[in-house]
């Protein structure tokens, strides 16, 4: 074809890019402006970002969701490279229906596990009255409704979600590889030191990265489970957008494009260290 | 005017230049091959063929008609892809006759049309199977046959063999070229395989790197390799120069402006060759290989090294290290371009 | 023998896992089908009775109904447009594609959160209704899978030259489109559907911000019912994992039936090879 024939099927586009630009993209620009006008008078200010980044109530949100967010993901992580390690080790057809189940268990959140935790560990639980009986103080200072008790049911889905991501990369290490390192002389140590981890250290760090990001974004489960007395970044949002007392839209758009920045900034600079991870480790 | 004709054809991906000013013609059934190493733009002339490509300069002609603007779907010429391309979801059948109903055929005529095409290529009995239920020497039959049942004007065919196996290859080949004479087909066959482009095509067009170095008979392109690229792509050639020549065998004297030189392995010899123009020297015996019916020796005359086929029970050749008489008939060495 | 031993400990690992990820779904089960379980390890009596309360209760189903209804319209919609789009984006525009492929990260870098707070920004006060507004949210929250799923699913059948082959057979795109590549995907599109409709069922995030109680639905009615009656909630709950299981179920057997039918089309090939004999006699 000397022409390029196809500018017809561009318009079947349209609907799409309608549809993004009606529910996402002026929607993010719309909220982006909103954080820059003033609540009052309507005119550019920048006094929005000054009340956010000033006021240590909303500082301490960005540090609450952090905590929780990181000790679930690094906690979350080893767990996940422990289990898809032993994974590994099974026969082919258990590997296989384990992950369906993983599958299921990593949509297992909000509502319905923030309530199943409050079975098993919440003020009456079945494991503070197990202990109770036993006359075990374990629990008698473990709160479940404070950030704590957040981060342990956080790691109920973060285990799974990192074996989604953990499990295809380690099935990927070739038998091969390490028999080839065995039959060179090298002890099991030597060839996960040098072979197995760098092969599978960018995947991890990946996985860390969207483990973390899962985490800070989390709403439903944090919601459930404490409604909105923890102090987090999004129930912070939530409570000022569509709260019904204390709604100020104006500073949850703002604190929502502090937050959308962070979480592209990590996604970016992720990227960027993984690129020479890899380049450094080959 | 020829049945096919490309004038002054250019194309580009990018900054890729794929094909370079490509002009060509073809004859009606005529069986052409495209030959060269992969990324010399054999498949993308043939998919401009097809209309698959889009290009920047220059007309295709199809039949006495331009088709440069003409749509894949309009223009009635039939493909056979390397990779079947047959459509998973229907029947061997529904295959065929795909092309068919497109084209609103009554359905007592596909019918007809499909088993005639179906008994052509040998498949009768695999009429109701799905594709992945066929070996891959018979899904490429059906695809051949799909291909056909349309009567197009000229089939194209993108290294139709290359993932068959060696055996059902050779078979392949010899059916597609006696179904080519039988039909009457106008056919474009595009391959890496030197060998595969002797066996089947009328004309050969050599291409390298966007253009088309040589276009020839098999029979021509064999004795007459116009280039150092046709002659190392097609077959076994000592590329020599013409000092070179003139250090073996001082009675040597170079044609007017060559100074490289072909030789095939086969046209040297290790008995003397009657006549006045013939070319004697020396070589020490440094490797060979048994190859069959053949037998591969390397030879060191001087500083070159020369590649000699000979006949298994020709001859005793000798030593290794041992020193042969060496014979070549003038008209054998072949003056190339550079 | 060494792997042996190595093989005992990754079943203790998984075993412990197992009990781990099962605990919560035995004890929500145990309270669903208790009255009374605040002073025991284990529940003093068992019944039915909830259920049977949740069945009578028109709130749950109207709130099954509305969850029901917003998963079928939001499908529809997302289907009727990715699947057109991901097609030709995938055929034709290598570039939007590219761009396509950056989607897959969005949900991590805008969290509904986020993205509820520029819909409210946008439409709350406006005349478009709230709940076009959430079918569109959620329409945007499927992109990564939707298009993950159905390019995924091109790509498994060669789609480019099955393309090239019907246009030169004589085909327009969109006959090509319709009789080839839709029949070649259905089963992976049925799978993502089912994938997508799980996640739209349970939806809660943009529901609750955008909506909240003015439309409940599933989840809403068991977040309500979890602060009135913990039982009857954990029957809400149970029943809908048992839903969730089941639509589990079905993408699992129809992607092994997938791998089922290669495998044994694959077997007959092996016998067809030996009889294969490879001469065209011309008629």
């Amino acid at each position: 074809m000397k022409r390029k024939q196809w500018n017809k099927s561009i318009l079947l586009l349209i609907p799409f890019f309608l549809l993004s630009a009606m529910f996402l993209i002026v929607p993010m620009i719309l909220m982006i402006t909103s954080s820059f006008t003033s609540e009052t008078t309507g005119a550019f200010t920048l006094e929005n970002y000054q009340e956010v980044l000033t006021n240590p109530f909303y500082y301490q949100a960005f540090l609450n969701s952090g905590m929780i967010s990181i000790i679930s993901s690094v906690v979350g992580l080893v767990l996940a490279i422990i289990v898809s390690y032993a994974m590994t080790n099974l026969p082919e057809k258990i590997q296989d229906k384990l992950t369906v189940y993983i599958n299921v268990a990593a949509n297992f959140a909000g509502v319905p596990l923030a309530f199943a935790f409050i079975i098993l560990l919440g003020n009456s639980g079945v494991f503070r009255i197990f202990f109770e009986n036993l006359d075990l103080p374990l629990l008698s200072n473990f709160n479940l409704y404070s950030w704590q008790g957040l981060a342990i049911t956080y790691l109920y889905f973060q285990i799974p979600l990192g074996i989604l991501f953990i499990y295809p990369s380690l099935k990927k290490i070739r038998k091969e590889w390490k028999e080839a390192a065995f039959m060179l002389g090298a002890s099991n140590w030597r060839y996960w030191r040098k072979v197995g981890l760098p092969s599978i250290m960018p995947s991890i760090a990946g996985t860390f990265v969207i483990m973390f990001a899962n985490g800070m974004g989390t709403y439903e489960t944090a919601y459930a489970l404490t409604g909105s007395n923890i102090n987090l970044v999004t129930i912070r949002i939530a409570a000022l957008v569509s709260g019904d007392i204390y709604a100020r839209p104006i500073i949850g758009s703002t604190l929502a494009v502090i937050f959308a920045i962070i979480m592209i900034l990590i996604l970016i600079v992720s990227q960027m260290l993984l690129k020479r991870v890899r380049r450094d480790l080959v | 005017m020829s049945y096919i004709a490309i004038d002054n054809l250019s194309l580009s991906f990018g900054d890729n230049k794929v094909l370079k000013d490509i002009s060509l013609t073809i004859e009606k059934g005529e069986l052409v091959t495209l030959l060269g190493p992969s990324g010399c733009g054999k498949s993308t002339l043939l998919r401009v063929f097809a209309g698959l490509e889009v290009f920047q300069e220059g007309q295709v002609f199809l039949d006495g008609e331009e088709i440069s603007n003409v749509p894949s779907k309009n223009r009635n010429v039939g493909m056979v892809f390397q990779s079947y391309a047959l459509f998973p979801n229907m029947t061997v059948y529904e295959n065929i006759a795909f092309g068919l109903t497109i084209k609103k055929f009554s359905k007592s005529e596909i019918k007809q049309k499909v088993i005639a095409a179906l008994q052509l290529v040998n498949l009768e009995d695999k009429a109701d199977f799905y594709p992945d239920q066929l070996s891959g020497g018979q899904q490429q039959r059906v695809s051949l046959a799909r291909s056909l049942v349309t009567e197009p004007k000229v089939l194209l065919l993108d290294e139709p063999l290359s993932a068959l196996d060696a055996k059902i290859r050779k078979q392949l080949q010899i059916d597609i070229r006696d179904l080519q004479k039988k039909l009457g087909i106008t056919m474009i066959f595009v391959t890496h395989d030197q060998e595969e482009a002797m066996i089947l095509s009328d004309r050969v067009f050599v291409m390298s790197e966007g253009n088309i170095v040589q276009q020839a008979s098999p029979a021509e392109l064999y004795a007459q390799p116009k280039n150092n690229f046709v002659a190392s792509f097609i077959g076994n050639y000592n590329i020599i120069l013409a000092d070179e020549l003139k250090q073996l065998d001082r009675t040597f004297s170079p044609k007017s402006g060559s100074n490289k030189y072909a030789i095939r392995s086969e046209t040297i010899h290790l008995e003397p060759i009657k006549g006045e123009n013939v070319l004697h020297f020396q070589g020490i015996l440094k490797e060979y290989t048994v190859l069959g019916s053949t037998i591969r020796c390397y030879f060191n005359a001087g500083a070159i090294n020369l590649t000699v086929d000979l006949l298994n029970s020709e001859i005793n050749i000798g030593e290794l290290e041992g020193t042969s008489e060496l014979y070549i008939n003038k008209e054998n060495i072949i003056a190339i371009d550079e | 023998m060494k792997t042996k031993k190595k093989n005992y400990s990754s079943y203790a690992i998984l075993t412990i896992f197992s009990l781990y990820m099962i605990f919560p779904f035995v004890s929500t089960t145990l309270y669903a089908m208790s009255t009374d379980w605040s002073k025991t390890i284990l529940p003093t009596d068992f019944t039915f009775q909830w259920f049977v309360e949740l069945i009578q209760d028109p709130n749950f189903n109207s709130a099954v109904l509305r969850s029901i209804t917003l998963t079928l319209t939001t499908l529809a919609v997302v289907l009727v447009v990715m699947v057109p789009t991901v097609f030709l984006v995938y055929m034709y525009f290598p570039k939007v594609d590219s761009f396509m492929k950056g989607l897959v990260l969005m949900p991590y870098a805008i969290p509904g959160v986020i993205l509820a707070t520029g819909l409210l920004r946008m439409y709350s006060g406006s005349s478009i209704p709230m709940y076009a507004v959430l079918v569109g949210g959620l329409f945007i929250g499927s992109l990564p899978f939707m298009y993950q799923g159905v390019r995924n699913s091109l790509e498994s059948i060669q789609t480019k030259s099955l393309i090239e082959a019907a246009e030169i057979l004589g085909a327009n795109k969109l006959t090509a489109f319709i009789r080839i590549i839709l029949p070649n995907i259905k089963l992976g599109l049925l799978i993502t559907t089912l994938l997508i409709f799980s996640s739209f069922f349970g939806e809660f995030v943009l529901t609750n911000l955008l909506i909240g109680g003015r439309y409940e639905t599933i989840r809403i009615y068991m977040l309500r019912r979890m602060n009135e009656n913990g039982h009857l909630a954990s029957a809400v709950m149970v029943s809908y994992f048992i839903l969730l299981i089941l639509i589990s179920l079905i993408i699992t057997y129809l992607t092994s039936s997938k791998r089922k039918e290669k495998m044994k089309r694959k077997a007959k090939k092996v016998t067809l090879k030996n009889k294969e004999d490879m001469t065209i006699t011309p008629q």
